[in-house]
């Protein structure tokens, strides 16, 4: 258990129970660390390194999550004001781009947390999502959601995935792009 | 002074204005998947927004906590949305008429077969 301290969360948790009290005097530190020291050493988890290795593309990731956000937010409400109860709704196989972990699970919080679609189930061995997503209506709608959730796997895997992983991703997922027109992207690579 | 209300303002209102179509959608739209859509998706953008207006006005401390408070809520929603999903589809929650594809279903028929 020991082990599995990691410095790197402590210090994370530590800020967190700063923040929350919004000051720094010494009570409130000596808090911090009894707080943080509990949590590490009641639910130890399987810490790994922190990705910071491109935060470059990581900003973009967070970008386009933003932009993501936005946009799906708007649809979702139109498709309330203009269906609400006759909406339509497809769940969609879409291909899992990664083998790691914590790269499927941060692609599937993305997924989710985009307004118009959540991740049903992983197929982990078979490398399946089965998306959810809201407001398909035709075929070429639940492509284009399949081809989303690549595009937004893709930036994941870019910014947290290993290297051997994120230099081909761009190709892999090209591959398996259903809608036949593809989005003008930039050159595979960097 | 005034950029800073209106920013404030802004912002306030199109967090609110998604919390209300939110909830709209709750009312309106037919089975849980939909609906969980509904209240849990426009209402993080919208708190997202609330949040940003309302940190225009504080100092940075206190805008920093609630920077947290919007971490939180965007690392905790997509969990709840997947489990609450999940569990719905596969206790027949989901309203049939209301999916037009179903690449699961297909595969599970395929698998029993």
């Amino acid at each position: 258990m020991r082990s599995r301290f990691s410095l790197s969360v402590f210090a994370w948790l530590v800020l967190v129970w700063l923040l929350l009290w919004g000051s720094a005097d010494p009570l409130a530190l000596l808090g911090a660390v009894i707080v943080a020291l509990a949590v590490l050493l009641l639910f130890p988890l399987p810490t790994r390194r922190l990705p910071l290795l491109r935060p470059l593309r990581l900003a973009r990731l967070a970008g386009y999550v933003l932009v993501d956000l936005v946009t799906s937010a708007v649809r979702t409400s139109r498709e309330v004001l203009q269906y609400g109860g006759k909406v339509r709704a497809a769940v969609v196989a879409v291909p899992v781009l990664s083998d790691v972990d914590h790269v499927i699970a941060t692609s599937a919080n993305l997924v989710s947390l985009t307004p118009d679609t959540f991740v049903l189930q992983i197929d982990r061995r078979g490398h399946v999502f089965y998306v959810y997503s809201l407001g398909v209506r035709t075929r070429e709608e639940a492509d284009r959601a399949h081809d989303q959730a690549l595009e937004l796997q893709v930036r994941v895997v870019r910014a947290l995935g290993p290297a051997e992983e994120a230099a081909d991703v761009h190709e892999r997922a090209h591959a398996r792009r259903k809608s036949g027109a593809a989005s003008p992207e930039r050159a595979p690579g960097r | 002074m005034i950029v800073r209300d209106v920013i404030c303002a802004v912002l306030l209102l199109s967090g609110a204005l998604f919390c209300l179509l939110g909830a709209l959608g709750l009312v309106r739209f037919p089975d849980l998947p939909t609906r969980l859509q509904a209240a849990t998706k426009p209402q993080t953008l919208g708190l997202l927004l609330v949040l940003a207006g309302a940190a225009v006005r504080l100092e940075l401390g206190d805008a920093l906590a609630l920077g947290l408070a919007g971490l939180f809520q965007v690392i905790t929603a997509p969990v709840l949305a997947q489990l609450f999903g999940g569990v719905a589809y596969r206790t027949g929650a989901c309203e049939p008429s209301v999916l037009v594809l179903d690449e699961l279903d297909e595969r599970l028929r395929a698998d029993r077969r």
